[in-house]
């Protein structure tokens, strides 16, 4: 066994490996979950801080699930002994996990005043990935309290910017930024990410990840930082759309602890029967806020998807999605966040303009609210109607790549609209990130965004693993 | 004018509410903030819809 960990670490191995093919090293009993939980954290000791990627390391809580992982008669599935990270808003309490190591770890928000915060219960995503057998590695950095203050530049959090992998004077995208760039980085097999209006999917196009934003209500928010009730989801990132499946197939189901929890259920089908040839719609005039090299990239892509699936040009209805999804995350947020705002914590937040750009939020009127509330009832009928035609609509995640650390990313965000983010999370929809290519001048990945309709992510996977089989986007990373 | 002295007395309002809170650097940003945010309210207004439309699906208690 000795030596085969040492093969494996000497030749760098276990990094970009697939959660079927780490699985089945571990199943077949060719290194333990131990060993490559150990070779895992060496990479995160390694590396991860160049990238500000960890706020906490979890040894301990490592050591002793990947030893019960290696001690247990029964497998239990293709994540038994899998490590990951976790973005640091969702909480892990050792005394809850029975854990005794004498301390607590902290979930900090990525914001410095919470630096110390504690909780005495575990996130049921965590409890749902310990029933599956997953090994937690770290603590992954974030935007501090999720982006919700008004950030402008990427160094807003406790850890410092996320940095890109790619390239480290590029940004890993916001908000989960330390998940993206850790599984760019070969630092863990995959993270948990979180989105209210594009932390799932910015930093996974940004890092050149698979990241799935599901459908609202499928996993259960219990134990994590609330930004805004009606908007927030858990997801994961990874090396592939099949790893997001597996993933999500774990963590999914309904909670009563989460009021919000679908009792629909997800069960991850391998061999989706997926449609003949579905309908996939584009909005006209998607592509005119991109760069060259988005568009490019994006067209090849349609291209690649041409050949098994209907592509049509939609005219996407007038209104002010944007400014609805706006209104709704401002005034949940000052509400959610009330206590860290009337306190002064949020004096002590890393990013000036964090510091005080929630307080007008408090002006928010209950009318402009409820007004919001049921202009998004009018957006889910706009989505119904699109969705009676078509399976799915696509389009670049983002309009560029990765932006420079030190670009005040407002500017570029103010002047590009994001209807299919806006539209996306208000509906509740689940979308998937694919890499779909590299700048050719800067070299940075792309990606392109598939959405469809709520609680389809089993066709939405089916769609990734398809693109993913005749494109090899998702298997390059960058040179650590 | 008037969307001018309604930034202004938002401001006056912020600056009782948080006084702790509010630095005077800080007061052109605000003010700009809560233009903005009187922009959207006042864009959000244009928008007429039927009052058949809920905000909330509320049901009873079970």
């Amino acid at each position: 066994m000795q030596r085969l960990l040492n093969k494996y670490m000497s030749t760098n191995s276990l990094k970009y490996k697939t959660i079927r093919d780490i699985s089945d090293l571990i199943k077949n009993r060719k290194i333990s979950s131990t060993e490559i939980s150990k070779y895992f954290l060496k990479r995160l000791s390694d590396y991860g801080y160049k990238y500000n990627a960890i706020v906490t390391l979890l040894p301990e809580l490592a050591e002793e699930l990947s030893a019960k992982a290696d001690n247990s008669k029964k497998h239990n599935g293709l994540l038994h002994g899998i490590p990951y990270g976790i973005k640091d808003l969702i909480s892990v309490s050792y005394l809850d996990l029975k854990i005794n190591k004498g301390y607590n770890p902290a979930t900090t928000w990525g914001a410095t005043p919470l630096k110390d915060q504690k909780f005495n219960y575990t996130a049921t995503v965590i409890k749902k990935l310990n029933i599956a057998g997953a090994i937690p590695l770290a603590k992954l950095s974030m935007v501090e309290l999720a982006g919700g203050m008004g950030y402008k530049y990427p160094d807003a959090s406790i850890t410092g910017p996320g940095i890109n992998p790619w390239d480290q004077t590029k940004w890993a995208g916001g908000s989960s930024s330390g998940s993206g760039s850790a599984v760019a980085a070969g630092l863990v097999p995959f993270a948990l990410g979180t989105e209210t209006w594009g932390s799932i999917l910015i930093p996974s196009a940004y890092c050149g990840i698979t990241g799935l934003r599901p459908t609202l209500g499928l996993v259960s928010r219990h134990g994590t930082m609330a930004l805004s009730w009606t908007l927030d989801k858990i997801g994961p990132m990874g090396l592939s759309a099949d790893d997001c499946g597996i993933i999500l197939n774990a963590i999914s189901g309904f909670d009563p602890k989460d009021s919000s929890s679908s009792r629909k259920k997800f069960s991850y089908i391998n061999n989706y029967n997926q449609l003949a040839k579905p309908n996939i719609a584009i909005f006209k005039d998607i592509l005119t806020q991109c760069s060259q090299s988005i568009k490019a990239n994006f067209n090849d892509s349609v291209n690649e998807l041409s050949k098994f699936a209907n592509i049509y040009e939609i005219d996407l209805p007038e209104y002010p999605y944007d400014l609805v999804i706006q209104t709704i995350s401002n005034a949940e947020s000052s509400s959610s966040l009330e206590d860290i705002i009337d306190s002064g914590l949020l004096r002590g937040l890393t990013a000036v303009e964090d510091r005080y750009s929630s307080i007008p939020r408090s002006l928010i009127s209950a009318k402009d609210y409820i007004k919001a509330l049921r202009m998004r009832k009018i957006i889910l009928s706009i989505t119904k109607n699109i969705f009676k035609k078509y399976d799915a609509l696509i389009a670049p995640t983002r309009p560029t790549t990765a932006l420079p650390l030190d670009e005040n990313f407002r500017d570029s965000f103010k002047s590009t609209k994001d209807p299919m983010g806006s539209i996306g999370n208000l509906a509740g929809l689940p979308a998937i990130s694919l890499p779909n290519g590299f700048d050719k001048k800067n070299k940075l990945p792309t990606a392109l965004q598939i959405m469809s309709r709520p609680y389809s992510e089993n066709f939405l996977i089916a769609m990734g693993k398809k693109y993913q089989s005749i494109t090899n986007w998702h298997t390059k990373s960058p040179e650590i | 004018m008037n969307k001018k002295r309604i930034v202004n007395a938002s401001y006056e309002i912020l600056k009782i509410k948080y006084k702790n809170l509010i630095t005077d650097q800080e007061k052109d940003e605000l003010k700009s903030i809560i233009s903005n945010s009187n922009e959207i309210s006042d864009l959000l207004r244009e928008y007429k819809i039927d009052n058949s439309i809920q905000p909330f699906d509320a049901t009873p208690f079970e």
